[in-house]
């Protein structure tokens, strides 16, 4: 069953912006990474993840240019800014305490 | 597939993205990214067994969801983007631009180190010596004297016509003149004069000899000075025993005491009372001892050698205090005040004392702005021999929708950086050599107005930092532009043979600025060694010039004084290794005197030279006695009076007739004197100067004076001290002030010319090993972007001399034509450095031959070496990369 489009939604950010934590990537392995690691269960087609590339650019979390490499085809690459690291690492927080929270309301953790 | 070839993609995204109604830039770049992705999913759909148009259907599949799209990109249309396509036309302010193009310039620069250092490097030689150079300029010519700061001080000078000179004699008006002057003109807040005269001082153990200076009523009035104790001289004054003294000598002496005012100066002639004390800034004169004008007779005649200055009324100006005392002279020239046919002539202070100093600091800051030229055209044209790497990446970024302009600025924005960095380094290194500039000028600058980088020199060199960048970036900025546009319309990189051509113009203008700076100092170092081979008439080497003076109180000083040196004479004269000694009264180079003697049977009177000599003096100098014979110890005073002249004057005053037993005398009161001996001829005060008429009279028979001792040696080095230890124990308290060899006063008079030759040499041999830099790596460029040429001529067959003829043929034609431009360039501006010259002209012809083939010889040097390496290209692996 595919994730609720809303919390899809909520989580994009955090999800783009973990994945470029480590290493810069372009759009389409962001995409490819989104659904190879979820399972399937979450999938961005390129209408909704390009735009939101470049609304985290626009706040400055991201910074994208644009890369050629011998024997490969030039792509813009997105790597993290300094900004970007704060946020990831705000959104870990929220995320995490909202995760737990859900669980112990829900009953969904361990006895 | 080339990139600005369109997308199979494109229609499909411009149709989905044209909802979103972006601005062409962002709409562009969007599309070029949506087309990448989609260019992947299809692979990886392809790569999945999908069929072609399966995979296409389903990759358009991901640009579906419109209304998303539409919808999330008007939020990027509406607010102020931040994504900005590198080179697309520039929608943010300018100062993120600005903010942007420099951290492009600066990847940009690190990603080519070598070029970056060897173009800073050539930056920093420019502008440092640029920089240094208008600190001089600063201080000498810009800044106004430190202690005229509103630039009212004026020299006031009489002026005499002179028919056979250029110019007028000026000389200093009489003490009356000076007097009226002050009081009956209204121009003048005040006016005041000053001489430097010799003082004998007689504090402490043995006697001193020192320079002070004899000033008017009005003197200090006219500097604004005001004393820090006591008061300054008043009309009372005049020829009283009575002394101010320095702020420093009051310190040394008395500690800063306020009573040594009304303590006494023992001098020579008298005791002196000091009745003040100048304050501790006062920099006009260094002297520690200043004394009231002595009223002497000789002071009632203009040019008894005082300076006279003056204080301009607010307002005035020096044109209208010229009008105004030129006025008032008329007058006192009716009068009989001022002197018949003379006129005066009122010149700024700052503006008089740096007319010497003008022409040369020019010159030098002009040879620097040469310098500067050089490396400008040196850094243009390695920007634009690494434009090749640099077109490809312009024309991506025209493709994105840069306009032209937008690169142009990128490309200015990376010149202008590197020259300030380039500004930086010169500023630092001109702050490192400036004490050594400053050693080698041919210049004296007083200690107060000692050039410094300080914050104007800074600005300037920032400001010259960016001008070069401007005007060395735009060529290559505007050239490597137009090429990225032609990269865009398909058009190829540009022909290679109009890169060749422009690298052989920056060539041509290199040589030709290189050659310039060459030919001028050639010329200087040819004026120095004519001359330096001026035979001067006599021979200074092995000669010690001993300043040695009795200290004489009480009577019968005349007596005194000739016995005092006919002692120290034979006392000198006696020393194994002294073979002849002599003195006079002008040393030469050191010293000259003028008067004028009446000939006999004529009723003219000569203006000559006349010294004042004792026997043995001509032989210590080696001045030939060409006829007749040197003076001897038996011309005594009570002999018929002698004297010997130089050829020069024999021919003057009696033609080719023989000058022995003629006559002459100094004045209708003096005996005539009989030439006994003609003289070589000498240059007796500077060899530029034409020789003088000589007359030596015998010391014995001339009124006494101060003489100075000439001693020839076979070894002068261990002479001083011995000498030293001679003279002391001399019947007279004696005063031994130095002892110099000849050398070097003479050669202390080439001194400002040497030091100009050398300044010029230094700039010219910097101006040349940039030239032959910028020639080195253009043809190593060259090389570079023609490896794979190279390497298909050489597989072809082709010999090592017709490898290299190909590279080097595109530069040797441009240092030839550089050469031919930059003697023609030196010709044409040859009279600019004729008043420098001396024993040469500014075409001469040896000069501009010889410097052409130097520069020609190194600059090929610079060429071949190279160029050799393209014999070094393995033709196939120059195949392989093809």
């Amino acid at each position: 069953m595919t994730a609720d489009r809303e919390l899809k939604k909520g989580s994009a950010e955090l999800l783009i912006l973990s994945l470029v934590e480590a290493r810069q990537r372009h759009g389409y392995d962001i995409g490819k990474l989104i659904e190879s690691r979820s399972g399937g269960e979450l999938r961005f087609s390129a209408a909704g993840l390009y735009p939101l590339l470049y609304r985290l650019e626009q706040r400055g979390w991201l910074e994208g240019r644009w890369i050629e490499r011998t024997g490969q085809r030039r792509r813009r690459y997105y790597r993290l800014t300094k900004e970007g690291r704060k946020v990831l690492a705000q959104q870990r927080t929220a995320w995490r305490n909202f995760v737990s929270a859900i669980n112990r309301v829900a009953g969904l953790e361990n006895a | 597939m080339p990139e600005h070839t369109r997308s199979p993609w494109d229609d499909e995204i411009r149709r989905r993205l044209a909802a979103a109604r972006l601005d062409p830039a962002t709409e562009l770049e969007i599309a070029r990214e949506l087309a990448q992705h989609l260019d992947d999913r299809f692979d990886d759909l392809r790569a999945s067994g999908f069929d072609a148009d399966d995979a296409r259907r389903r990759a358009l599949a991901d640009l579906d969801d419109d209304d998303v799209m539409r919808r999330e990109l008007a939020r990027i249309r509406r607010r102020e983007s931040t994504i900005v396509p590198a080179g697309a036309p520039s929608r943010g302010s300018w100062l993120s631009d600005a903010w942007q193009d420099t951290r492009y310039a600066t990847r940009v620069l690190i990603a080519s180190r070598g070029f970056t250092a060897m173009a800073i490097f050539t930056l920093a030689l420019g502008i440092g010596a640029t920089t240094a150079i208008f600190s001089v300029v600063k201080s000498v010519l810009l800044s106004p004297l430190p202690y005229d700061p509103d630039g009212r001080l004026v020299r006031v000078l009489l002026t005499l016509p002179a028919p056979d000179r250029p110019q007028p004699r000026r000389m200093s008006p009489s003490l009356p003149a000076i007097r009226e002057l002050r009081d009956r003109n209204d121009v003048l807040d005040s006016i005041g004069a000053w001489i430097g005269i010799p003082l004998t001082l007689l504090e402490g153990g043995s006697p001193e000899r020192v320079t002070s200076i004899e000033v008017t009523p009005g003197f200090f009035e006219t500097l604004n000075i005001r004393p820090t104790a006591g008061r300054t001289f008043d009309e009372s004054d005049v020829s009283e025993p009575v002394v101010i003294i320095s702020h420093g000598y009051w310190q040394r002496k008395y500690g800063g005491d306020p009573a040594a005012l009304g303590r006494t100066i023992r001098t020579l002639n008298g005791d002196r009372t000091i009745v003040g004390v100048l304050p501790p800034d006062f920099s006009f004169i260094r002297s520690d001892f200043w004394l009231p004008i002595a009223d002497l007779p000789v002071r009632g005649r203009a040019g008894w050698g005082g300076n006279v200055i003056g204080r301009l009324k607010q307002g005035v100006g020096v044109q209208a205090a010229q009008t105004s005392l030129s006025r008032l002279t008329g007058q006192l020239e009716a009068e009989g005040i001022w002197t018949k046919e003379a006129g005066v002539e009122v010149a700024g202070l700052h503006a008089w004392n740096v007319q010497t100093a003008r022409p040369t600091v020019l010159m030098l800051f002009s040879a620097t702005g040469f310098i500067l030229l050089l490396a400008c055209v040196n850094v243009g044209g390695l920007m634009v021999a690494r434009g090749a790497e640099r077109v490809r990446e312009l024309g991506i970024r025209a493709s994105l929708g840069a306009s032209r302009s937008r690169l142009v600025r990128q490309l200015l924005t990376e010149s202008v950086l590197l020259s300030i960095c380039g500004g930086v380094a010169g500023a630092c290194l001109a702050w490192l050599t400036l004490n050594l500039l400053i050693s080698t000028l041919p210049l004296s600058i007083p200690a107060d107005m000692q050039p410094e980088i300080d914050a104007p020199v800074l600005a300037f060199a920032m400001a010259v930092s960016a001008i070069s960048g401007c005007l060395f970036g735009l060529l290559p900025a505007f050239r490597l532009t137009r090429r990225g546009e032609a990269v865009v319309k398909g058009g190829g990189s540009g022909s290679a043979i109009t890169s060749r051509r422009f690298a052989g113009g920056m060539v041509l203008v290199q040589a030709a600025l290189a050659v310039m700076l060459l030919v001028g100092a050639s010329l200087m170092v040819r004026s120095l060694q004519r001359l330096l081979a001026i035979d001067l008439g006599f021979q200074p080497e092995g000669v010690l010039a001993i300043a040695v003076h009795p200290v004489l109180i009480g009577e019968d000083r005349d007596v005194r004084r000739s016995n005092f040196y006919r002692e120290a004479i034979d006392r000198v004269a006696a020393m194994a290794s002294v073979t002849a000694v002599g003195a006079i009264d002008t040393l030469p180079f050191d010293s000259v005197s003028y008067s004028s003697v009446e000939v006999e049977g004529t009723s003219q009177s000569v203006d000559v030279s006349p010294r004042v000599i004792t026997p043995g003096y001509l032989e210590a100098m080696n001045i030939t006695v060409k006829a007749g014979r040197a003076l001897t110890w038996a011309d005594r005073a009570d002999s018929p009076c002698v004297v010997i002249v130089n050829e020069q004057t024999g021919k003057k005053l009696w033609g080719d007739a023989s000058p022995l037993g003629r006559r002459l005398r100094r004045n209708a009161k003096s005996p005539w004197c009989e030439v006994v001996g003609v003289a070589q001829d000498t240059r007796h005060f500077s060899r530029e100067a034409p020789v003088l008429l000589e007359v030596y009279f015998a010391a014995q028979q001339s009124r006494s004076t101060e003489l100075t001792l000439v001693a020839r040696g076979t070894n002068i080095e261990p002479l001083p001290a011995l000498i030293r230890a001679r003279l002391s124990g001399l019947p007279e308290p004696t005063l031994l002030q130095r002892i110099t060899p000849m050398t070097h006063l003479v050669n202390r008079s080439a001194e400002q010319r040497q030091q100009r030759a050398q300044l010029l040499s230094a700039l010219g041999g910097i101006g040349v090993l940039l030239a032959c830099v910028g020639i080195f790596s253009l043809t190593a460029y060259a090389v570079a972007r023609r490896t794979q040429e190279i390497g298909v001529r050489i597989a072809l067959g082709a010999s090592s001399r017709r490898v290299l003829q190909s590279v080097m043929s595109g530069f040797v034609p441009a240092i030839f034509g550089g050469v031919v431009l930059g003697l023609f360039a030196s010709w044409a501006g040859g009279r600019a450095l004729e008043s420098y010259l001396f024993g040469v002209t500014p075409t001469d012809p040896p000069t501009l031959a010889s410097v052409a083939l130097l520069f020609i010889a190194i600059a090929l040097l610079a060429c071949y070496l190279p160029a050799r390496r393209a014999l070094k290209v393995d033709p196939v692996v120059a195949l392989r990369a093809e």
